[in-house]
């Protein structure tokens, strides 16, 4: 694991010194192999594994790929989910109290907990904010991972399902990077792996004998983590409700009485406290996530009644390889997943959990609909993963240690020669690894960073963290220190990101109507006046690239002509009462008619 | 200590953090140094409160004194090699943020004085900036005209990451440009404004 990791951080910086050509592009994948393929081989060759050699390898695995997101990017935050949270939390340090707004982002700053507890270790330590960002999601990652672990041991009973439903879960396309982000959904996680952890223990009370403070512990517990996961994030939130409405329903079909009980107070408590957080702290939530919720309602609709609108993605769909990959992943999950069905059936199905999470895997044949046949079925299905691989990876798990480890070991006919029978078995093996990576490269093609920016270092106009450079940076920078805060500045996708971060204005990303036609119209200066924009941004790179993302825009459907032509982003030039008061060479910021006298 | 001791305290140390900081918002001062340090000092001692209370009935386990084996030793070996391994890499990620190439640029500004707030009473004054983004020192030709005449040049040099900066004065209706010029560069970057 720790050779792999070290060919992806010279793959990385290879990157970064300019020299990341297809030769480290593959050093990249043979490090994504050196740090997976053994473990499978380790998990699959050994007929005894301990709980100790479990528990290592999955805390090791989960290191090695947390180290991974760390190396992209050691020294600054360019996720842009990151470079929101990194503002907000700034913010949280000034103000020091919560809910102040983000311009990036409204809706975390009604969601504080992964700001709170950056900004507690900030205040207490006065490390950056950068350095506390990357040790709570280290840790968040670490400890989701862990509780996953748990949960899979316990309810299966053996440290081998543990351990393989975790190296399955990190083939999850967001697992990697996007879930080990500084986000809020990261330490969300964290929370609502170890509120099932609890969830799980206190459903399994009922037939243990300890004493009232044993219940009590776990009982607080599962409350405090429950609420924890509440106000961290809104959708991991929902998934852990969800969750525990289903352990709770299927306990009671199995006639778990009192464990169904006990699971629906906590899945009670947990849709209360929904209710309570979202009416009394964050009903922009409810705006937040609509139009996601039509497109996934359209999307069901459509898949239910064979109508589906054909599908597509909001960014491109990358390289063929990547794609093959993705769907030759899909493929072995949803054929692996009815030999799990089976396995359950067979050796658990009296045990209400192991059933829940069976029948949760089968959300997967959905997802993988949903991404085809709807518009952003890719965004919605790769964010549904996150949670839905859960399941999965124990559905699968299950199937690997039970069925799949009595094939690979099979001794076929008596007086075989023992050289023989190892090497079927060593085939039989490397085959499985096969599979195994194909599921982690399946994960990482559908994943994040996308294909352009595997490796860090290109630019590329408005590509995601591939679109920040120093000189975008230092305008942002400028802006902040010159310009004072909160303005309201016209900007392009990358420009939008660093604006509203470092440059704490109060960007505009979707005025794409100002950039895409030859001449100032009095419809634009309309739009600029009733969106009260003050300053508008150029990236003439818009007028050199193309943009591998789709578009220069936070909207990126518009329909902009790629490279936008020279004079439509010279023109504001000419606009009479517009101030050129900012140029870098690739970066030149116009003040608008009144933005100086604007309150 | 059972083994997932330190997930529950890690996990329950997050959320009491998360949690926490919501009381701590309704106090005027907020969340600050001291009150962060006061309340985790609380929650620390709670904590210890409630263990304590967990375990009165738990009989003092005895110390057993283990053995080191030649496997452990082992395994003790090839986990410091992969921590060396894994610090490599770290260090070669750390090292390799400088190596990351970027065209250096320079920064103009121009900007009426009212733009920043309290930046001083003049109506009449505008500032003239520049920044070098270049990682080595450069020489800059600045000019600065108002209408078509010139009124000011300046040459100088600065080095990565320095600024250069000027008041001028102005006059209502006067419309000021000034182009910069960096050796060696071709372009030339303007900025303009008209004073109100």
């Amino acid at each position: 694991m720790a050779a792999g990791v070290l060919v992806i951080s010279a793959a990385y910086a290879a990157g970064r010194s300019g020299s990341g050509g297809p030769v480290w592009s593959a050093a990249y994948w043979l490090g994504e192999t050196v740090l997976f393929v053994p473990l499978v081989w380790r998990l699959l060759s050994r007929l005894r594994l301990g709980e100790t050699e479990a528990v290592v390898l999955t805390l090791s695995l989960a290191i090695a790929i947390y180290l991974i997101k760390f190396f992209y990017s050691p020294a600054a935050f360019v996720f842009p989910d990151e470079l929101e949270h990194w503002q907000a939390t700034n913010g949280l340090l000034a103000s020091h109290h919560l809910f102040g707004g983000n311009f990036l982002l409204p809706v975390s700053s009604t969601y504080p907990g992964l700001e709170e507890v950056a900004s507690a270790l900030v205040s207490v330590t006065g490390m950056p904010v950068f350095v506390a960002g990357l040790l709570v999601a280290g840790l968040a990652h670490l400890l989701f991972i862990t509780a996953l672990y748990i949960v899979f041991r316990e309810v299966s009973g053996s440290p081998r399902v543990g351990v393989i439903g975790c190296a399955i879960y990190v083939t999850n396309p967001h697992y990697q990077v996007f879930d080990a982000i500084y986000g809020y959904q990261t330490l969300g996680l964290a929370f609502f792996g170890l509120a099932l952890v609890a969830a799980l223990r206190v459903y399994r009370l009922g037939s243990t004998s300890r004493g009232v403070a044993h219940q009590v512990r776990w009982w607080v517990l599962a409350v405090v983590l429950i609420a924890a996961t509440v106000v961290t994030h809104h959708v991991t939130s929902y998934a852990l409700a969800a969750a525990l409405l289903l352990f709770a329903a299927v306990a009671a079909a199995t006639a778990r009485t009192r464990g169904s009980i006990s699971l629906a107070v906590l899945a009670g408590t947990c849709v209360s406290f929904i209710a309570g957080w979202v009416a009394l702290v964050a009903p922009s939530t409810v705006g937040y996530l609509t139009p996601a919720l039509h497109s996934l309602k359209n999307g069901l609709v459509g898949i239910l009644t064979a109508h589906a609108t054909p599908g597509g993605t909001a960014t491109p769909a990358g390289p063929v390889a990547d794609q093959l990959a993705g769907y030759a992943a899909t493929a072995l999950i949803m054929t692996g997943l009815p030999f799990g069905w089976w396995q359950i059936w067979r050796t658990q199905r009296r045990d209400a959990w192991a059933l829940a999470l069976g029948l949760g895997a089968a959300a997967y044949y959905l997802l993988a609909l949903l991404r085809v046949t709807t518009p952003d079925g890719a965004e919605l299905a790769g964010r549904g993963l996150t949670f839905v691989y859960i399941p999965v990876s124990y559905t699968l798990a299950v199937a690997i240690a039970g069925p799949g480890m009595a094939l690979l070991h099979r001794k076929r006919r008596a007086g075989r020669a023992s050289w023989a029978i190892r090497a079927g078995q060593a085939a039989r093996i490397s085959l499985a690894s096969v599979a195994a990576l194909t599921l982690l490269f399946g994960g990482i093609a559908y994943g994040w960073p996308p294909y352009w920016e595997r490796l860090p270092g290109r630019y590329v106009v408005d590509g995601f963290e591939s679109g920040i450079t120093p000189e975008g940076i230092a305008a942002a920078t400028w802006a902040r220190s010159t310009l004072g805060p909160g303005n309201r500045i016209a900007t392009d996708y990358t420009n939008y990101l660093l604006m509203g971060s470092y440059g704490d204005q109060n960007p505009v990303g979707n005025l794409d109507e100002l950039y895409c036609s030859p001449s100032w119209t009095v419809g634009d200066a309309t739009l600029a006046r009733t969106q009260a924009i003050r300053y508008l941004l150029v990236d003439l790179r818009m007028s050199q690239h193309r943009s591998l993302s789709g578009g220069y825009f936070t909207d990126r459907s518009t329909a902009c002509p790629a490279p936008i032509p020279k004079q439509y982003l010279t023109k504001f030039d000419t606009v009479p009462g517009f101030s050129r008061v900012y140029d870098s060479g690739n970066i030149v910021i116009y003040a608008l008619p009144g933005a100086y006298h604007a309150p | 200590m059972r083994r997932d001791t330190w997930l529950w305290i890690a996990g329950l140390s997050l959320a009491v953090i998360a949690l926490g900081g919501l009381m701590l918002d309704l106090t005027p001062d907020g969340q600050t140094r001291l009150s962060w340090i006061i309340s985790m000092a609380g929650a620390a001692l709670l904590a210890l409160a409630a263990t304590v209370w967990l375990r009165r009935r738990r009989p003092p386990s005895a110390g057993a004194t283990r053995r080191i084996t030649a496997r452990q030793r082992i395994l003790a070996g090839y986990v410091l090699a992969a921590l060396a391994v894994a610090g490599t890499a770290i260090g070669l990620a750390v090292a390799s943020v400088g190596w990351q190439h970027s065209p250096g640029f320079a920064q103009l500004w121009l900007v009426p004085s009212r733009i920043a707030a309290a930046r001083g009473p003049a109506a009449s004054q505008a500032t003239l900036g520049v920044r070098s983004g270049y990682t080595d020192p450069e020489a800059f030709h600045l000019v600065l005209r108002r209408g078509t005449s010139t009124i000011g040049t300046w040459n100088f040099t600065l080095a990565g990451g320095q600024s250069w900066q000027q008041a001028i004065a102005t006059q209502a209706g006067q419309h000021l440009t000034a182009q910069l010029t960096t050796a060696g560069q071709p372009s030339v970057q303007t900025v303009g404004i008209t004073s109100s």
